[in-house]
């Protein structure tokens, strides 16, 4: 299968759904920041030690998440191809919720800000909280943009919860990832 | 946390192998039970070494699995259907892809080249968007017309697009002298559709560009052959 088919050469592109939108729209900047998310939380998991399969397990699995929503995201909602998407349920933000407690658990308490660095892995992981984060507001405005006053469907609502705990998560994880490196975290000295 | 996506797996041997059309196979197959699909979707051969997609032809609710097949020079799967013997088992997994009917929102304008009208021929005998639906078809010649009596008895609309000069016009019925492209610009009314297209890649991108010129409130939904 070739890679390229130059259908989205003049700025347009489409929807899984079928629409043609230009790549400047709220639901492909949606999409297109839900992307570039997994591909730094990709990165993460580059960064990480080999000790650490069960960790890097469970972040794949988040990336697989995140390929799902994305699939929701590009698709507009109510249309027949939603029958091909796996049902994006409030499961995955309390599998998040277990996770971050697990990982919180033997982290020393937080005093004092710190400053998003520390190991590779940690400092990976910090950037890939302001992404999550970026994308979390873009898909506030999705669902301003798209929904208006009948408010976003349970789908939506669901990945925005997802979303909120995703940051959480890796926030904790950079924390983690200094722990386990040794380091603990990087205080600022303000 | 972790998901697995298994693709489902089945043995099926050939029943049936005839020519459809000058270099064009028709495949047929043992349907295994459990196979279900849905019209416009395609199998994938396990070959020894590599891998071919099919899109079926058939009925989900059929006794066999039906495919057509360009046969390409030099091609490994033309070279190992042509010498396979009647009962041969292939490995298949599927079923694969997203290429179904979406539904009666706006009209439908299937847009095939070659053996890209396959999965049509699975919407057609499923009955599935025939009653407003408009094929055209792109071949180089007439002899590649597959499947006609299918799309006549069946669509709304049928328009053989014939792309070389050709002799007794009469004998092709409703046929378009040209591309599938100048089909869309000089003959269809302006309006909202869905369009499915499936075949070669520059057709695609050549329909896609036409599409968002002329028809840009309407809806694309593209299995491309390459």
């Amino acid at each position: 299968m070739k890679i390229y088919t130059g259908t989205g050469d003049r700025g347009k592109t489409s929807l899984f759904s079928g629409e043609r939108i230009s790549k400047s729209s709220p639901r492909l900047e949606a999409y297109g920041d839900l992307d570039e998310l997994n591909s730094v939380i990709g990165a993460v998991v580059a960064a990480m030690d080999e000790d650490q399969p069960a960790l890097k397990g469970e972040i794949m699995a988040i990336q697989a998440l995140l390929l799902e929503a994305g699939a929701w995201l590009a698709t507009t909602p109510g249309a027949a191809s939603t029958r091909f998407l796996k049902p994006f349920t409030k499961d995955p933000a309390e599998m998040l919720e277990i996770a971050i407690d697990r990982m919180n658990a033997p982290l020393p308490e937080l005093k004092h800000f710190i400053l998003p660095g520390g190991h590779l892995s940690a400092s990976l992981a910090h950037m890939a909280r302001t992404v999550c984060r970026r994308t979390e507001r873009r898909v506030i405005e999705l669902a301003e943009h798209e929904d208006g006053d009948s408010g976003p469907t349970d789908t939506l609502t669901h990945i925005l919860v997802f979303l909120n705990r995703l940051s959480d998560y890796l926030f904790v994880l950079a924390r983690y990832c200094n722990h386990i490196q040794g380091q603990g975290d990087v205080p600022w000295q303000g | 946390m972790a998901r697995v996506s298994d693709t489902p797996r089945f043995t099926a041997s050939l029943v049936d192998r005839h020519w459809l059309a000058p270099g064009i196979l028709e495949l047929r197959l043992t349907r295994p039970v459990e196979i279900d699909f849905i019209p416009g979707q395609f199998m994938r051969f396990a070959m020894d070494g590599y891998e071919r997609d099919y899109t079926m032809v058939s009925t989900p609710d059929a006794e066999t699995i039906d495919f057509c097949v360009a046969v390409v020079d030099g091609g490994r799967f033309s070279r190992d259907i042509l010498r396979a013997d009647i009962g041969k088992r292939f490995q298949l997994t599927g079923p694969h892809g997203h290429f179904v009917f979406q539904g009666p929102a706006n009209p439908a304008v299937f847009v095939a080249t070659g053996t890209g009208v396959a999965p049509f021929v699975a919407f057609c005998r499923s009955g599935v968007g025939v009653d407003a639906g408009l094929l055209l078809h792109g071949v180089d010649t007439p002899d590649r017309l597959i499947y006609r009596e299918i799309f006549q008895s069946t669509l709304r609309d049928y328009i053989p697009c014939i792309s070389r000069p050709f002799e007794n016009r009469d004998s092709v019925e409703r046929a378009y002298s040209g591309r599938v492209t100048g089909y869309l610009k000089q003959q269809l009314t302006p309006g909202t559709y869905d369009f499915y297209l499936c075949g070669r890649g520059t057709m695609i991108r050549d329909v896609t560009e036409l599409i968002d010129d002329h028809f840009s409130d309407s809806r694309l939904f593209i299995e491309s052959y390459d």
